[in-house]
């Protein structure tokens, strides 16, 4: 039986017609509609006053022209630090994905394994930290991290070192930070692709001779490509624009892309360049958004 | 079962997890230490706690967040169950695939972009009738119901899809119209999920940082941007406290939430043995 | 019951279609539907009786073509509107309501008083035998208890017509047979017309009044169960219920009382004892049923309508026993024989060499 009925009639119609425009019409205009507007302000140049930056449409002898700047565009390009910027965010949030699969995917895969009973009690251990709060976990992060703080404490009791190891205000620290915040959107999406394979496929490669490893390579990892597709996108994407983690564990040196986007816009008040960086790391991130949407929809009915 | 994981692949589960709890861990232990500092473990105390009850501020913003999380969950789920309910259920319509673009992009969006972009729209749209001219609470609210929408979609989608089609279409073949489906059938079957997403934006928008900072006016203050602020100039143990108070009041809501589900289950179990018995 | 009333169908399906992009389900569909009787669409999955049943029922929009019940057009009306009710293939019992609520249901659509509710979710109770399970959840019945239950839901409303998909496809054998009679003597209380969706002929021949056949969309053949068995219009029916020998061959001669085919696999040309109307030297198929073959060893006297062959296997049912018997043409054909004896493979053993011969009216010939 297709899923979905077929057309309706009537009054069911408007209905529907409704049910679909409320939630589009918010979407788009909340969630599109501002982009646009990014767009267009990065084409915009500065000026004192509000709001700070210039109207694209000017009037002259009474017709309006399209005026856009390409100052923003141009500063980014010019200014290596931009560069250096957008390739530290994406190098960090590429070391952090590969991070946290490494550490993810044994761990969805064991719950995954676990008996039923069990395997809620471990999801639910993992999802818990989640539910509270990611900002004072970072700050908790500070806490050990610091020159004086736990871990340091313990090793120099312990006479382990002499000194205090500087982990605060490093990259350590900051993938520290990363992979500690974005495990669980590692996990989940694994084990939720881990949870369905069917064990009897697993029983067929070893009833023919493949040994457990060989299974897991051959049967298990293709499977599980799905979810791990996911997972490296719900950590990456939002990884690269990742601001709040590098401000308060990273060193002033771990450049990110979202910092500077920060600063440009509340430090220096430069919105036009702002909203230029926004659009550049879009544009970089499209690919893995779209890769995203695609396997999302694959599993839509037809 | 042949295929168990073995005792080896234990380990990373094990490193994971501690991993995942050394820092709630340390900040709950630290939160009754009586020494402001770290090093030093000055005994028991529970001064920190009355510290925080005390600091006006705190409460004020914490206050404004709840409502603020409240107001963004009952938003969320109103439109996301809609959303959910057009793309598992209406088939193909036009404009399917905009709304199914537009309902999981934010699952991938950068924080800072989003906030950026409302922030900009706000701006844009101050002037105009209708729209908030200064930004305050119900801005943050648009911005955290616009982000959480999507989770909202996923959580109902997935049951819906798994939910029978045939008992809806057997509603409307005894007579039911599809508005009276959907409340007498479908909303008790998806409550679960659209509980469970009511929770999750709930819980995003009380701890949403970034896009708080950037549609939030100067004069408000949401309990993390007070938070941030407040690490940013140093360690406070006061924070230590409110994180546990936090830890403690989520553990407790789980485990309520998991015992009624496991002696739903179990009352499950029994009936369908009696069915087989009966 | 008035005269001209029962003459007018209380269903009739004028030219019915319905397409799904390029692929056609139902082709051009006629049918008349009687009031009382007990319809059974079959065919094999892909069929199209799935689809027809659904558009019945209002689920699917007809892409041509109408739907009539009891004279009024159905274009355009939703399925709540219709007095049409569907006994689903899964039961659709609503899981969160109890067995009295499920029933109780349609009535409170209608916004029937509370107390008329009551009396008749009990009486419908009683009638299908679950009023003491009136408190219980649907998934702590049994599949048998959960048919009843839905069924009970259907007819509360005293609908014109009910639908039927695949009624009995989720039940055991045993419980299958009971439920048939079951399901014969509600629809003969309440005298509500049927229309049942199945693949399984056995079900469709115990079940209905009338059947038809469907393939590939298409009605192929409507009858009773004894006109589709003995007088089958085409070779997919004559192959599709119960079992046949089919064999393919020429038509010699063509008189008002009898006709000649020369069949290839056969010996002799076969003697059919009525006319058949077609053109000469036309090509036709001979259908025997296996039950209508007399197998032996003795040479029947009679020259026609015999053949001689090697039993090639035997199946042994315990209330009949089905030979493969290898003609001389090296063509297997198929004969079942009661076992009204307690040891009937006495004189019959395979590799015997054994006599078939048949009655001259016991074969139809298919010109399609």
């Amino acid at each position: 039986m297709s899923g979905g009925s077929s057309a309706p009639v009537g009054p069911t119609r408007r209905g529907r017609a409704a049910v679909i425009a409320v939630p589009s019409l918010w979407l788009l205009l909340f969630f599109v509609l501002p982009f646009l507007i990014v767009l267009k302000i990065s084409f915009a140049d500065t000026r004192l006053g509000q709001p700070p930056y210039t109207s694209l449409l000017e009037w002259q002898s009474g017709l309006p022209h399209l005026v856009l700047h390409a100052r923003s565009y141009l500063r980014l390009l010019g200014d290596s630090l931009y560069l250096a910027a957008l390739l530290s965010s994406l190098r960090v949030a590429a070391v952090s994905t590969l991070l946290c699969l490494a550490l993810g995917y044994p761990m969805a895969y064991t719950i995954a394994r676990a008996d039923a009973g069990r395997r809620n009690l471990l999801l639910m251990l993992v999802v818990l930290p989640f539910w509270t709060s990611f900002l004072l976990r970072v700050y908790a992060w500070i806490g050990l991290l610091r020159n004086n703080g736990l871990i340091n404490n313990v090793l120099l009791a312990f006479g382990i070192i002499h000194e205090p190891i500087v982990m605060l205000q490093t990259d350590f620290a900051m993938y520290v930070g990363i992979v500690y915040s974005y495990l669980p959107f590692m996990v989940l999406p694994l084990y939720a692709n881990l949870e369905k394979h069917d064990v009897a496929l697993l029983e067929a490669a070893t009833d023919l001779g493949s040994r457990p490893w060989q299974a897991f390579l051959r049967v298990t990892l293709p499977l599980s490509r799905p979810g791990i597709i996911a997972g490296c996108v719900l950590v990456f994407v939002p990884a690269v624009g990742e601001f709040v983690i590098p401000r308060l564990l990273g060193g002033a040196d771990s450049l990110m892309i979202g910092r500077v986007l920060w600063d440009e816009f509340f430090s220096n008040r430069d919105w036009p360049v702002a909203s230029a960086v926004a659009i550049v790391l879009l544009l970089l991130l499209v690919a893995p958004i779209l890769l995203f949407q695609r396997s999302q929809t694959a599993r839509a009915p037809t | 079962m042949s295929v168990r994981a073995g005792g080896l692949s234990r380990v990373p589960l094990c490193i994971g997890l501690a991993f995942l709890y050394l820092p709630i861990v340390s900040m709950m232990a630290f939160s009754f230490n009586s020494s402001r500092l770290v090093t030093v473990w000055g005994g028991w105390s529970t001064r920190w706690y009355g510290e925080l009850l005390h600091d006006r501020q705190l409460l004020q913003g914490a206050g404004l967040s709840l409502r603020i999380a409240f107001m963004t969950a009952c938003g969320a789920v109103l439109l996301g169950t809609m959303a959910a309910l057009a793309l598992a259920r209406f088939g193909r319509f036009r404009g399917r695939l905009l709304l199914a673009g537009m309902v999981s992009a934010p699952l991938v969006m950068p924080d800072v972009i989003t906030g950026l972009s409302l922030l900009l729209l706000f701006v844009a749209a101050a002037p105009l009738p209708l729209m908030p001219s200064s930004r305050g609470l119900a801005t943050i609210v648009i911005a955290h119901v616009t982000l959480t929408i999507s989770y909202v979609t996923v959580l109902v989608q997935s049951r819906l899809a798994d939910l029978d089609q045939s008992l809806e279409e057997a509603a409307m073949d005894l007579g039911a119209r599809p508005v009276r489906v959907f409340f007498a059938i479908t909303l008790p079957l998806i409550a679960p999920a659209v509980a469970a997403g009511w929770l999750l934006a709930f819980t995003l928008s009380l701890d949403d940082l970034v896009i708080a900072s950037f549609t939030a006016g100067p004069a408000t203050n949401t309990l993390p941007m007070m938070i941030f602020s407040k690490v940013r100039l140093g360690v406070t143990p006061e924070i230590n406290a409110l994180a546990t108070i936090l830890v403690a009041l989520v553990a407790v809501f789980v485990a309520i939430a998991s015992g009624l589900m496991s002696r739903q289950q179990r009352q499950r179990r029994r009936e369908a043995q009696a069915a087989l018995h009966g | 019951m008035n005269q001209r009333a029962a003459a007018e169908p209380l269903i009739r399906i004028e030219r019915l279609a319905k397409r799904f992009g390029d692929f056609t389900a139902v082709d051009d569909v006629s049918l008349d539907i009687h009031r009382g009787e007990i319809f059974c669409l079959l065919g094999g999955s892909g069929c199209g009786k799935t689809t027809l049943l659904r558009m019945l029922a209002g689920f699917e929009t007809p892409s041509a073509g109408r739907i009539l019940i009891d004279g009024a057009d159905m274009a355009g009306v939703p399925p709540y509107a219709r007095p049409v009710n569907m006994m689903f293939q899964s039961y659709a019992l609503f899981p969160h309501l109890s067995v009295e609520q499920n029933v109780a249901f349609g009535l409170r659509q209608e916004g029937c008083p509370r107390a008329q509710i009551t009396e008749r979710v009990a009486a419908m109770l009683d009638l299908v035998e679950m009023r003491d399970r009136a408190r219980h959840r649907p998934h702590q019945l049994s599949g048998g208890q959960k048919q009843r239950v839905a069924l009970a839901r259907a007819l509360i409303k005293r609908p014109k017509l009910l639908l039927l998909d695949e009624p009995l496809a989720a039940l055991d054998r045993k419980l299958r047979e009971q439920t048939q009679f079951e399901l014969l003597n509600i629809q003969q209380r309440l005298g509500v017309t049927f229309v049942v969706v199945t693949h399984d002929q056995q079900e469709a021949m115990t079940l209905a009044t009338r059947i038809g056949v469907m393939n590939r969309g298409r009605i192929v053949q409507v009858g009773s169960a004894h006109e589709l068995y003995e007088f089958p219009a085409t070779r997919f029916v004559a192959d599709f219920i119960g079992s046949v020998n089919l064999f393919a061959g020429k038509l010699l001669a063509d008189e008002p009382d009898h006709a000649l085919v020369a069949a290839a696999d056969l010996p002799a040309p076969v003697y059919v004892g009525h006319g058949i109307d077609a053109a000469p030297d036309a090509a036709v198929w001979v259908a025997l049923r296996p039950e209508k073959l007399h197998i032996g060893v003795d040479e029947p006297p009679v020259a026609r309508n015999r053949a001689a062959g090697v039993i090639g296997n035997i199946g042994y049912l315990g209330d009949a026993s089905v030979y493969l018997v290898r003609l001389e043409g090296g063509r297997m054909v198929r004969v079942t024989r009661p076992n009204s004896q307690r040891r009937p493979d006495e004189n019959l053993r395979v590799n015997d060499r054994v006599w078939l011969h048949w009655h001259e009216s016991s074969c139809v010939v298919l010109t399609q």
